[in-house]
């Protein structure tokens, strides 16, 4: 069809392209970037194809498909402002104690759970809270966690702690978690698959 | 112009919006009022069987309920004590009744003055099936009557809450029929009918991840259509339901992605290191609607699939999970005009310039749907407590819940008409 043919890609390149370095991701991507747009793209407010920022935090994730992750008081939940991913100072000084934890223990496979507020639409809320987490595990990564050690997951509005609608429970639905993995009873046997 | 004026008048507490063009239909129809179609009461086939005349009364009260849901005919019943029907355009009557173990009926549809048949059929149906025999009336009348295909046999997907885990549920499109699909006990998400309504896409956590699923209607059975490690979110599937698109963040940003359900190949469509989400085709599969944040708040956004270039539609507050209407002239989106306002529906034309808000504040309205025929929109809302999914006329009127299903519902996504 008209618009097959050249940007369609196996499913495996694309693991193959998640998996290097970010040098060389980098590049992939902004080749593609430029190929992609247009001149009259950037004059539409950002535009579909704006180069990324690609931080150096492209490793691959823990899976999150072994074992179960459940809270520990040692590591903190933090807090967002409506609709944002942006950490707060407070934020990052919560986040540094748990990449402390993290440090201390190498050990520790955790999970960052990105939640939202019951406002806005169930799509939308599942990719911000993607990027909550996203953010959060970039920060870990940033301040010396192995990045394998860390798994991401997005809940949007799906996992609120309290269901009222008022500002204080907004903010306490508006949260990312960092979960410790605990690993199935036959840990590193191989017969120990997922769930 | 009349559909506008209706609904200008409808609308109490609606400020109308600064804006001069308003002379357009909504839903692809005329603008007139629907001819008159006069209703008789429906024989028995035996008239001295209770029985024929209870499936005569059965059969009649859905095909009535189908043919008022069109919006396409005003219905004017008929029978003992009622006036006949003034300046009825078509006339409908049947027969109704058992034969040997089958249902039967005879339909007929004339003029409404010289009584000339335009449309007669007898139709031979196991029981069991008498609410899709009625549809399958109805349809048949609209497509007599109007040339156009009707709607009374299509479905709505939508997600439940009532076990206390989110599964996703099916019903008839006059809320018959509900029934739950999966039994997941985990959180199952945004369902999405393919355009023959024999298979939905849809999202589970019952593995650990928000993996894509398509669960085969026909057969019951289910694959994994996309099991990345993060988000794997069904947009829309493409009108000929080869591609779907969706959203994935495959370990970085959520993206825009097409799927090509033959091959399994995957095309990534948008490269951005916000969030974008919620792609939805044109009919003509040229464009994809979608929501990004890359400008602040969420907006909807068109993506030109050959161009490859993406232009900014909507200028409110907040827009996100927009529908492209099956004629193409319009998006549905749920948004917002101030940040503290509630998500309303709105539509909005194909420059950006045309704005029409259908709900105006009645609890929170999200997740617009179209009838395959683009004259209904279904969405969920909380105006009467609970989320629940209503059906309105795409001009914003004569909003109805759907169904009175225990637990909250969210996310309907409308069948195609299935061929």
């Amino acid at each position: 069809m008209w618009y097959h043919g050249a940007m369609k890609r196996p499913i495996s390149r694309f693991l193959i392209l998640a998996s290097v370095a970010g040098l060389a991701a980098c590049a992939g991507t902004k080749a593609s970037m430029k190929s992609g747009s247009q001149s009259g793209a950037a004059a539409n407010g950002g535009a579909a194809e704006a180069a990324p920022q690609v931080p150096p935090t492209q490793v691959t994730e823990a899976s999150l498909r072994v074992g179960d992750f459940v809270p520990r008081e040692d590591l903190k939940t933090v807090h967002f402002d409506y609709d944002s991913a942006k950490l707060s100072p407070e934020t990052l000084k919560t986040l540094k104690a748990n990449a402390e934890v993290l440090k201390a223990d190498p050990s520790l496979v955790v999970e960052v759970t990105g939640n939202c507020d019951a406002r806005g639409t169930v799509a939308y809320n599942l990719a911000l809270g993607q990027r909550r987490a996203k953010e959060v595990r970039d920060y870990y990564i940033l301040l010396g966690v192995d990045g394998t050690r860390v798994a991401t997951i997005s809940y949007g509005k799906e996992k609120p702690l309290c269901e009222e609608s008022t500002p204080a429970c907004w903010a306490r639905n508006r949260r990312a978690e960092t979960l410790a993995r605990v690993p199935p009873p036959a840990a590193a046997a191989p017969a120990a698959t997922s769930r | 112009m009349s559909l506008l004026l209706a609904a200008l008048l409808l609308l109490p507490a609606a400020p109308a919006p600064a804006q001069t063009t308003v002379n357009i239909s909504v839903g692809g129809g005329t603008s007139a009022p629907p001819p008159v179609l006069a209703l008789a009461p429906f024989a028995a086939l035996d008239v001295k069987s209770g029985a024929d005349a209870l499936l005569a009364k059965q059969i009649r009260d859905i095909v009535r309920s189908d043919l008022m849901l069109s919006r396409r005919f005003n219905v004017q019943d008929e029978g003992p004590g009622l006036p006949t029907a003034t300046a009825a355009v078509w006339r409908l009557s049947a027969t109704v009744g058992r034969e040997a173990d089958k249902l039967f009926a005879q339909v007929r549809l004339e003029n409404g003055d010289g009584g000339q048949a335009v449309f007669e059929r007898y139709y031979r149906q196991d029981p069991k099936w008498l609410r899709p025999l009625a549809h399958r009336i109805s349809d048949d009348v609209v497509k007599a009557a109007t040339g156009r295909d009707g709607i009374a046999g299509t479905r709505i997907a939508f997600v439940n809450s009532q076990t206390g885990h989110k599964e996703v549920y099916v019903m008839d499109y006059d809320g018959a029929n509900v029934r739950r699909l999966t039994d997941d006990r985990s959180i199952d998400l945004l369902p999405r009918f393919s355009p023959d309504g024999s298979e939905i896409a849809y999202t589970s956590y019952k593995r650990g991840n928000p993996d894509l699923y398509l669960l085969d209607l026909t057969t019951g059975k289910e694959s994994t259509l996309s099991d990345a490690q993060g988000l794997n979110i069904a947009g829309g599937f493409s009108p000929d339901g080869t591609e779907l698109l969706m959203t994935m963040s495959r370990e970085r940003s959520p993206n825009l992605y097409e799927l090509d359900l033959k091959t399994k190949a995957l095309a990534r469509l948008t490269h951005y290191f916000g969030a974008d989400s919620s792609p939805t085709f044109s009919p003509d599969a040229r464009q994809v609607a979608f929501v990004s944040d890359r400008s602040g708040n969420p907006q909807i956004y068109l993506l030109d699939l050959a161009a490859k270039s993406a232009r900014r539609l909507t200028d409110l507050n907040w827009c996100d999970s927009p529908a492209w209407s099956p004629t193409g002239e319009w998006i549905a989106f749920a948004g917002r005009a101030n940040r503290f306002d509630k998500m309303d529906i709105f539509l909005v034309d194909l420059t950006g310039s045309q704005i029409r808000q259908l709900t105006h504040g009645e609890g929170s309205n999200e997740d617009p749907t179209w009838s395959p025929d683009g004259r209904l929109l279904a969405f969920s809302s909380t105006r009467d407590g609970r989320r629940r999914i209503y059906v309105m006329d795409a001009d914003g009127s004569a909003p109805r819940p759907v169904a009175d299903v225990p637990g909250s519902s969210s996310t309907p996504s409308w069948s195609g008409i299935r061929p």
